[in-house]
């Protein structure tokens, strides 16, 4: 999330309560899509009266289900925007190093990024909702500290992550690949070897 | 009702009149589990038109449901070409017994249910799991309001690629099974259903037999039973609804004495 925490709790919550009572009434887990449903009607409601305010907040709701991998950006004018990213034969820890690196281009000139900023949350098939914690985030903080030293190969290797991305990108829909996580030195020796 | 699309509004005052309904004066003996409602005091007393023994059976493939197409006016039998067993969706059929009307009422509900998904037309489907908690939700909370919805009901159908097959009662007890049976079914067909279906796993073909063979015990034994009967069956390939007969012989009348 991103915004006003005290308005991210309220849509929390409704989300929790939501998902909860859906699944006490029909023993299953709430459609990503629909609760998703629920959340924008209940965003456009304060933005329509003239007694309410919107709310703050900015959200990126992950959630797999029936259907797949969702994944859904908010904002607090109730605009949801259903996104996809794509990846082919790419395995979850190098899901996750991309994902750091492209934090780390968001950050400031002095910040960097540690375990006590970044959190990461995994989700998907056969794979249950998962923080990672302070030791596996340990891991892909040291490997975007080795991957940004300026060596050619590493900004070779940058090109090609993004460029694997890019490549495939029309041809088919994201899907989070639970494998272990690889050993740090051995993904970052993968893509410079590509 | 869903039609608010999951939103409330505020209302605009509390604990007062309703527009266009009776108000009644705050009392301090209305207890709060009571039946009053803008037409009076009312409560289920008891089904009226009753539809009889519902039976269920899972083969290894699929699921077939059968019920006689009577509905009866207690001792009258009143209306003889009643579907008891319907067609949800491409994964879930519904077998009814109880009082109709009280069905007929649900039956819209879990209509709205359906017809919302195909508005929403977003390829989630009600599976047939889904549809059985929500029904025992419904009619256990109705039994603890002391007034429930009179219906015993079947659900089956595919849960992804295995058959399902439950039953919803009265008092809101769901269990889930491969042969299932209601109403008088219990005591005439539940014993021969499960004597089979101990024995090996069914195919289509024996689970047909087996249905075939339930309904006319009932039609013979069941006093509100009627030798037509409807048959549901699903599986991956879908759902076909079609009318059967029990084959009557009563040749055993005539060795009867005085007949």
């Amino acid at each position: 999330m991103t915004g006003i925490t005290t308005d991210t709790r309220v849509l929390c919550h409704y989300m929790r309560q939501e998902c909860i009572n859906h699944k006490h009434s029909y023993d299953r887990n709430h459609p990503v899509g629909r609760l998703i449903n629920l959340l924008k009607l209940k965003m456009q409601v304060c933005t329509q009266r003239y007694d309410r305010r919107p709310y703050g907040v900015g959200l990126l709701v992950a959630g797999y289900d029936d259907q797949g991998p969702h994944i859904y950006q908010t904002c607090p004018s109730a605009n949801f925007y259903d996104c996809k990213a794509m990846a082919i034969d790419c395995n979850l820890s190098d899901l996750i190093n991309h994902g750091v690196r492209a934090l780390t281009g968001t950050l400031p000139n002095e910040t960097k990024l540690n375990n006590k900023n970044l959190s990461i949350c995994v989700v998907g098939k056969n794979y249950k909702f998962h923080c990672l914690d302070e030791n596996e985030l340990e891991k892909y903080i040291i490997a975007e500290i080795v991957g940004t030293q300026p060596t050619s190969s590493a900004s070779d290797s940058s090109e090609v992550g993004v460029g694997r991305t890019e490549r495939h990108g029309e041809e088919q829909s994201s899907t989070l690949n639970p494998q272990d996580p690889t050993p740090v030195e051995s993904a970052t020796e993968d893509r410079r070897m590509q | 009702m869903m039609s608010n699309n999951g939103v409330n509004f505020a209302p605009f005052w509390h604990n007062g009149p309703a527009p266009g309904s009776f108000y009644n004066f705050p009392q301090n003996n209305i207890k709060s589990n009571s039946a009053i409602d803008e037409y009076g005091f009312q409560r289920n007393g008891g089904p009226i038109t009753t539809g009889t023994s519902i039976v269920g059976v899972k083969y290894d493939k699929g699921v077939i449901i059968a019920g006689d197409k009577l509905v009866s006016y207690g001792n009258l039998a009143r209306y003889h070409n009643v579907d008891r067993v319907f067609k949800i969706n491409e994964n879930i059929i519904l077998g009814m017994s109880g009082d109709y009307a009280d069905f007929q009422f649900i039956k819209q509900y879990i209509d709205e249910i359906i017809l919302s998904d195909f508005s929403a037309d977003d390829r989630i489907v009600l599976k047939p799991k889904d549809l059985y908690t929500w029904l025992t939700r419904v009619l256990y909370n109705r039994r603890s309001r002391f007034n429930p919805l009179w219906l015993d009901m079947v659900v089956g159908g595919m849960q992804g690629e295995e058959p399902f097959l439950g039953h919803i009662n009265i008092r809101g007890r769901s269990y889930t099974n491969d042969v299932i049976s209601t109403g008088y079914g219990t005591h005439l067909a539940l014993p021969l259903l499960r004597e089979y279906s101990e024995k090996g796993p069914l195919n289509e073909e024996t689970a047909q037999q087996l249905i075939q063979k339930s309904m006319e015990v009932l039609f013979y034994r069941d006093c509100r039973g009627y030798p037509k009967y409807s048959q549901a069956n699903i599986n991956a390939n879908g759902v076909t609804v079609s009318d059967h007969e029990v084959k009557q012989n009563w040749d055993l009348a005539l060795s009867i004495k005085g007949y």
